[in-house]
């Protein structure tokens, strides 16, 4: 490995490749932020543009767009309550209540660290354990998915801020959601009503958008600013954001979260960000300010999700498996410059595929730079009058829904969740807890369902292997506070 | 959040775990695990929401207004539906053109340069964005052709 460093690190200081590194990100940033543009269409729309570049040229100006889609969904997420990706969906559980307190500045530099921070511990596990790590995800497969499922749906615990009967109803919501379409195992359809395009399920971005961004907006109807009832001293706050102290821990603990599940093909950004959060919340001092602007919630989300990329392509380079949709993205934009994932990656073309390692910490630096200085511009949004931000959110959010498949019926799907989620928000139904079903349902159901045709039925395949084991023991771990959590509360009552 | 609006929300909860009972009720042999889970998750929220029912008091918290300002509250939703309808036959940018001023001013906002400047701006950066360099097939409308 270190006969290839010294030669990767010296083709990074080409001036062309630098300014590519920054080109990728700002656009990584740019498309990050904008709900219905994900980093996967951006990498995709890429890979014949990098043709003609030289291998690294092309390689590192879509690892900068990785990096800085990932970075870029908390941006929107964070001041407007409209996650620019799915994986910062979580991101706005803490990072909006601290926009209308005022702090969207401090969420937004909170954002800008943690995701640098993710990014470069999952780098670091790139550069230095890919293939060990990468045989380690290998031994993840149909039940251990349906138990890291489960594990997600514990969250529900965490993002429930009232009644648990109600949170428990809003994910098996979700999860009935998710079942509408293409059964996986059989491909029978269920519950389409002849409809074509739900055929493929319930597309998940136009629920997304419409469950955080339109449910949000017609909340604001009754304000003038999201920032209302805040005096001076506090809007001009937003322009000072300094970081606050003590979410080292949480960063770290989400950096390697994001990681170990962003190896696992399927799991995703997503995923690690709410089991980030919930782990961060479980072992918080002060668990009840979650939900309500405590910074530990905008980092833990954070970092994961950023962890998730370096993460994702530790598969892809090693065995050629991608972990999500983006690296496979990646995996065409490496094909096209005929380069095949296996070990000739780390010892023939080992200057190449280090460069390239090399050229996400450099992504990582320019997001982070970026968005420590822009941070305070970001947040001036909240101060913008409601009456042209809801036509401004609404617009982008029907441009959003539209451009996933180019189609009119989930703008109108869109509208429906949006208005739904609205009232089921008031009726103490957490939306966030929806979301997490219908994000986890699929993945729970095919786990589930090719667990048990691997066991001929039998459902203790769930429990007798070790990794479902272990698996199951830290899912009881991360439930018990809650429960316990309850106890106090009602013994101080 | 009152007793009664728990004990809607109970109803309709179980009232979806039948249909979901009843839809699964018809399908296929081949697609038996599918109709097993959906008895699972049918089951559990029909289980979820007979306690809701049944402790629809102790859940009541505090009284939560469903809807703040009922005008601009159904004046964003009358606009949002009208837009959406408006998108296939106007195309997106002269809809989107009409649509933000409109919903600007059912809002109360009285300032017409700050409603052509947030107009212009919103329109011009999804056309650079998502149709000058993503190609985005946007409605055309009228302007088809």
């Amino acid at each position: 490995m270190t006969e290839h460093l010294v030669p990767a690190f010296m083709s990074l200081l080409d001036p062309a490749v630098l300014f590519t590194i920054t080109i990728g990100s700002v656009v990584g940033i740019i498309v990050g932020a904008m709900p219905g543009l994900t980093a996967t269409m951006a990498v995709a729309l890429l890979i014949p543009v990098t043709f003609g570049m030289p291998p690294l040229l092309g390689l590192s100006l879509m690892g900068g767009v990785y990096c800085g889609g990932m970075y870029g969904g908390a941006i929107s997420s964070i001041l407007l309550s409209t996650p620019g990706t799915p994986a910062a969906a979580a991101t706005a559980f803490d990072g909006y209540p601290m926009a209308r307190q005022g702090k969207g500045g401090t969420a937004l530099t909170i954002a800008a660290w943690a995701s640098f921070w993710g990014g470069i511990i999952s780098t670091i596990a790139l550069l230095l354990m890919a293939p060990t790590l990468a045989h380690f995800s290998l031994r993840f497969g149909p039940p251990e998915y349906f138990v890291l499922a489960i594990m997600g749906l514990s969250s529900i615990v965490t993002l429930t801020k009232g009644s648990m009967i109600k949170g428990l109803i809003a994910g098996f919501l979700g999860l009935v959601v998710a079942t509408v379409g293409m059964d996986p195992l059989s491909g029978y359809m269920r519950f389409t009503f002849g409809q074509i395009d739900l055929y493929d399920g319930v597309p998940f971005m136009p629920a997304l958008i419409g469950l955080f961004s339109i449910s949000q907006i017609l909340d604001l109807t009754a304000e003038t600013r999201i920032t209302e009832g805040l005096d001076g001293t506090s809007l001009t706050s937003i322009k000072r954001s300094k970081m606050p102290k003590g979410l080292g821990g949480t960063i770290f603990q989400g950096g390697i979260i994001g990681t170990i599940v962003g190896m696992l093909p399927g799991a995703g950004a997503t995923i690690s960000a709410f089991i980030s959060y919930n782990f961060a919340k479980q072992s918080a001092k002060d668990p009840e300010t979650f939900g309500k602007g405590n910074p530990k919630g905008v980092a833990a989300a954070e970092s994961a999700n950023n962890g998730c990329v370096g993460g994702s392509i530790i598969p892809l380079l090693t065995l050629g498996i991608p972990g999500n949709s983006v690296a496979a993205a990646l995996m065409g934009g490496l094909m096209i410059q005929g380069l095949i994932p296996g070990p000739e990656l780390f010892t023939r073309y080992g200057t190449l595929t280090y460069g390239f390692i090399l050229s996400l910490f450099l992504a990582n630096l320019v997001f982070l730079v970026l968005g420590l200085y822009l941070a305070p511009y970001f947040a001036k949004v909240t101060s913008t009058p409601n009456a042209l931000l809801i036509p401004g959110i609404a617009i982008l959010s029907v441009i959003g829904s539209y451009a996933i498949n180019n189609n009119m019926f989930d703008v109108w799907l869109m509208i429906g969740f949006g208005i739904a989620g609205y009232f089921l928000d008031k009726g103490g139904f957490s939306t966030g807890a929806l979301v997490l079903g219908l994000i986890l349902g699929p993945i729970a159901e095919l786990g589930f369902g090719q667990s048990l045709i691997l066991s001929q039925g039998s459902p203790m395949i769930f429990f007798n292997r070790p990794l479902c084991i272990a698996l199951w023991i830290i899912t009881l771990v991360l439930m018990i506070p809650a429960f316990t959590g309850g106890k106090k509360d009602r013994k101080s009552a | 959040m009152t007793p009664t609006t728990n004990r809607l929300f109970s109803v309709a909860g179980m009232g979806l775990a039948a249909v979901l009972f009843l839809g699964a009720k018809d399908f296929p042999d081949r697609a038996a695990s599918a109709a097993r889970y959906i008895y699972f998750l049918a089951g559990v929220l029909a289980a979820l929401s007979t306690i809701m029912l049944f402790r629809s008091k102790a859940l009541a918290g505090q009284l939560e207004r469903w809807i703040r300002s009922p005008r601009n509250f159904f004046s964003t939703i009358v606009a949002m539906i009208g837009y959406g309808a408006a998108i296939p036959y106007l195309g997106f940018f002269l809809a989107s053109a009409l649509f933000m001023p409109a919903l600007a001013l059912l809002l109360g906002y009285r300032r017409p340069l700050f409603i052509a400047l947030g107009t212009g701006l919103i329109v011009l950066f999804v056309y650079l964005v998502f149709v000058y360099f993503l190609g985005v097939p946007v409605p055309a409308g009228i302007w088809e052709g």
